[in-house]
């Protein structure tokens, strides 16, 4: 009976052991070897299940469990969007007038 | 014989007291070398790495593989590159999907034609099936391409896409086989020298007595020539990447456009995997990320295929290329360090050139072969200064 | 609701339902009766379509699990654009919809051979590395084929909006009881704010139907916009924050998508001097044999999808929780019971504490079988809701250099902080993001963040 961690990479909690006991005790690689959380959610509902089986069963450094590096975005764009470019007028959301050119 | 890991065992342990050949730089340049190095039977070679396994370039980089290079010897290299990329998985025992839908160079900027035609007579003459192309034929290739103010385009379908990851545990698992031994997590700290060679090397991890080293570093390859007082001029500089969502099949070929530093390809699991040289960034260690990148990446890349429009950008990361300023890599020794061999300043195009330099390098190291694009291409041409950059085909 | 001759009926739902404009949308050449505006997962889930996707390598059947567009499971085909989430889709009359790589339906799907094949799972790497090289190229073809979650689009987009520029005193990410709190703080201090949430409205999980009781909770969404002055505050819902981004000379700038997903889509990019990332976190599933397969959702969304939008899962639902978040699984279970579900707790902690093993079903969940001790039991279930910690949504936060910190107790990785303070000066942290707690205590962590926010903005007199 299959126990899915990783949902949109169909990676199995057998998979992570496996790869685990085969000596992948930090996430990283872990993520590498497996493929978990490089699927389109990018970690958002296996990560910790991850983190959790590796404090369980490895986890000899603490660096080992921090969580792969986490990227922009956070959710998918379309490129579309970032095709556009700038408008030119901010909007301030200010107590005082802006002094000078906006940051 | 079954791989099961990425990282190898045994390499977050003591570190042995010497080695024959210290091998710094765990990505593909160095485990290459290793590996290949122990198949013609050098014994007591030890990698060591800063991080874990495909940290570095090895494990950032858009896995594109191609001959169409503007020097002959390039040429001819990537040739018997891309024959090992083919039979990798077979040989190796590990699948890295490498799939020759070939290069697609359009060529947007007039002063860039010649420049083109001759690099592509250079890759025939050399066995390379190239063929310069039309706009229309271009569009052909790839259905939906925007061919607006393309004056001429080059295509070799030999050229390829790979996958980078399970290249480095395909080399990394035949090198242990073969008693090389890898260690992770290693800083190098100084060097001593003695007779102007190297003689202990001190990591963070304790110190080590080497007979010959080999600086496989990549980005961080001239502040480790630096320890031994060897200053070269290659700089680290950031290039960013992304990935898209999977899509079912729709594009062939990786498509750039000569001089404007675009390149994407699909991947293998249907991402647009690709990125987009920043021509203001400046030398450093820098792999972060930036809005600026995603803005002109899908600027460029929609206008080039405008149904992109619609296709979702998932991750965009980062890594480093180990800038030539030649364009040209760094290979070899430095008279004033003789038992310090660099196999640096690739210019992004490290990875697809390991196959085959890691060979060479490893029958240079143990054999005393002759490679005559090592001595071309040694460290102290720069003692004199910096020769011109002729190569015009550099990508990203 | 008169459905049009020939539109299905919402055989799934329940009396309470909510009104809503009549809508026609067109499911795989079948029209359905739809409500403009809901989600298009609600729409498919009311008239019994619990099969949202299959998965990548083994075609397994998936559902809706987090109902809020981040698990995604429920990515298909919109409006002849693929890999769109249908649970933040809304719906209007005409939208199409087709679930992909399946073949020939996601009803059915032969590729679930795989799946069969292959009980204890498949190796990639191993594939395609036969001595023979020819034949490992046509392996790697044949993979690529079923490789994708769906073809790419024949349209070509028109152009986007540009990208619209604010210039901000404070940034408030997230607008559950944490982010309310600190956008009211520090609206009331005198300062400019733009408040960002995800949904359509403001309250986060206080709109999942289950904080009926806690009027201060359900009055905070009002509070705050009574706070926020029109003259130099918004509050951007249905606005997804992007990425983190360095700025020299300032904090990152925020990039933002308001009104995702719908034609009107427009990126924001946002500079602030005081930044509180109130993001909260997302809801994981317990792990079980099968539990991938629908019927499996989160708790806070099965109370969406129940007792909100009034869609009905079945008459038995399991809850299966851990310790930490047993005061979602109480309220859960208060509200469907009142609803007339039966409810069967399967706690995961305690002297009783039972283990759920697996759950049987071939294109849904249909059973637990549940271990305590010695005792093995097996229950019939429609549905299951995951009661666990939210996993803290920290990206944002790490993007902009803060610290965080790898707890269990706090359901993940949780933003470090010292009294709402990262160690970022000028970014603030609170709710559920710095680590486990219920919504009263980060409503008040969000008043104490934008409590500091605002004094941090005045003391640099910033």
């Amino acid at each position: 009976m299959k126990v899915v961690v990783c949902r949109c990479e169909d990676v199995l909690e057998s998979d992570l052991l496996s790869a685990i006991s085969g000596g992948n005790e930090d996430i990283e690689s872990l993520k590498r070897y497996t493929g978990f959380g490089t699927g389109v959610c990018q970690g958002k509902s296996c990560l910790v299940h991850v983190a959790s089986i590796l404090e369980r069963t490895a986890r000899k450094h603490p660096e080992d469990l921090a969580p792969f590096t986490p990227r922009p975005p956070v959710a998918p764009i379309p490129m579309r969007l970032l095709a556009a470019e700038d408008e030119d007028t901010v909007l301030h959301l200010c107590a005082k007038a802006p002094e000078g050119p906006p940051r | 014989m079954s791989l099961r890991m990425a990282v190898p065992p045994g390499s977050r342990e003591a570190l042995p007291e010497e080695a024959d050949v210290l091998i710094i730089g765990g990505g593909i340049m160095g485990l290459a070398t290793a590996y290949h190095a122990a198949l013609l039977g050098q014994r007591n070679i030890v990698v060591i790495d800063k991080s874990y396994l495909c940290s570095g370039a090895s494990g950032r980089n858009g896995g594109g593989v191609r001959m169409q290079w503007s020097s002959a010897d390039a040429v001819d290299l990537m040739r018997a590159s891309v024959e090992q990329c083919k039979s990798f998985a077979a040989e190796m025992g590990v699948n890295v999907w490498f799939r020759q839908g070939g290069y697609l160079f359009l060529v947007k900027n007039e002063a860039l034609i010649p420049t083109l035609e001759k690099n592509v007579h250079t890759q025939n003459e050399c066995g390379a099936p190239t063929k310069l192309i039309s706009p229309s034929e271009a569009a052909e290739l790839v259905p939906g391409l925007s061919v607006e103010g393309v004056h001429v385009a080059s295509y070799n379908p030999e050229d390829g896409v790979l996958f980078p990851w399970p290249f480095i545990w395909g080399y990394a698992h035949r090198a242990l086989e073969l008693g090389v031994r890898i260690f992770t997590f290693v800083d190098v700290e100084r060097f001593t020298l003695a007779n102007r060679r190297i003689s202990h090397v001190h990591t963070s991890r304790g110190t080590m007595r080497v007979g010959h080293v080999i600086n496989a570093t990549g980005a961080w390859s001239p502040k480790v020539s630096a320890l031994a007082g060897l200053r070269l001029p290659n700089q680290p500089y950031r290039h960013e990447i992304l990935t898209t969502e999977p899509l079912k099949p729709f594009l062939n070929p990786m498509v750039t456009i000569l001089g404007e530093g675009i390149y994407f390809s699909q991947s293998m699991r249907g991402e647009i995997v690709g990125g987009m040289g920043d021509p203001a960034e400046l030398p450093g260690e820098n792999s972060s990320s930036s809005l600026d990148f995603i803005r002109r990446f899908a600027r460029t890349a929609t206008s080039l295929l405008p149904q992109l429009g619609n296709v979702q950008i998932v991750r965009q990361w980062a890594g480093l290329y180990d800038v030539s300023p030649d364009g040209r890599p760094i290979l070899g020794e430095a008279e004033a360090v003789p038992n310090m061999t660099l196999l640096a300043g690739f210019t992004g195009h490290g990875f697809m050139m390991a196959p085959i330099i890691g060979k060479l390098a490893a029958e240079r190291l143990v054999l005393g072969t002759k490679v005559s694009y090592f001595d071309k291409n040694g460290p102290d041409r720069f003692l004199d200064g910096i020769p011109e950059n002729t190569e015009s085909m550099i990508i990203g | 609701m008169a459905p049009t001759r020939g539109v299905s009926l919402r055989k799934n739902e329940l009396p309470h339902a909510p009104d809503g404009a009549p809508a026609t949308v067109v499911f795989e050449g079948r029209p359905l009766s739809a409500k403009v505006g809901e989600p298009l997962s609600v729409t498919l889930l009311a008239h019994g379509i619990d099969i949202a996707s299959r998965s990548v390598k083994y075609h397994r059947p998936r559902g809706a699990f987090c109902m809020v567009g981040t698990c995604g499971q429920c990515w298909m085909r919109v409006d002849d654009v693929p890999n769109r989430a249908a649970c933040t889709t809304p719906v209007r009359s005409g939208l199409t919809a087709t679930r992909e790589n399946a073949f020939p339906s996601a009803d059915h799907d032969l590729f679930r051979a795989a799946d069969y094949a292959f009980p204890d799972g498949l190796d990639h790497h191993k594939l395609g590395t036969t001595p023979l090289t020819p034949l490992n190229t046509i392996i790697g073809s044949t993979a690529r084929q079923m490789a994708g979650l769906g073809t790419l689009s024949s349209q070509v987009p028109p152009p986007a909006p540009k990208v619209g520029q604010i210039s901000a005193d404070a940034l408030v990410i997230g607008g559950g009881p944490a982010g309310l709190a600190a956008a009211r703080a520090l609206a009331q201090a005198g300062h400019g704010v733009l408040l960002v949430e995800r949904r359509r409205a403001l309250g986060g999980q206080i709109l999942n139907g289950l904080f009926g009781d806690d009027a201060e909770l359900v009055g905070l969404a009002n509070r705050c916009l009574a706070a926020l002055s029109p003259e130099r505050s918004a509050a951007f819902t249905h606005t997804v924050a992007l990425g983190a981004y360095p700025r020299a000379g300032g904090l990152p700038e925020i990039l933002l998508r308001r009104h995702y997903g719908t034609p009107e889509e427009q990126l924001w990019v946002a500079r602030a001097r005081t930044i509180v990332f109130a993001t909260g976190g997302y809801e994981q599933a317990l792990l079980f044999g099968n539990n991938d397969l629908p019927g499996h959702y989160g708790a806070r969304a099965l109370a969406r999808l129940v007792v909100v939008r009034g869609i009905s899962v079945g008459a038995r639902v399991a809850i299966v929780e851990d310790q930490r978040a047993v005061e979602t699984a109480d309220r859960l279970e208060q509200a469907l019971t009142k609803l007339g579900l039966k409810v069967r707790r399967v706690r995961g902690h305690g002297e009783q504490a039972e283990r759920v093993m697996f759950a049987n079903g071939n294109s849904r969940i249909k059973s637990l079988r549940l271990s305590r001790g010695e005792q093995a039991e097996e229950i019939k279930v429609d549905a299951v809701a995951s009661a666990l910690p939210v996993a803290p949504a920290f990206e944002l936060p790490s993007q902009a250099g803060c610290a965080i910190r790898y707890s269990r107790l706090d359901g993940g990785f949780a933003v470090e902080t010292t009294d709402t303070a990262t160690d970022r000066p000028g970014i603030f942290a609170a709710g559920e993001l710095t680590g486990a707690k219920s919504a009263a205590a980060a409503m008040k962590d969000g008043a104490n963040a934008g409590a500091a926010a605002a004094r941090w903005l005045e003391e640099a007199g910033r």
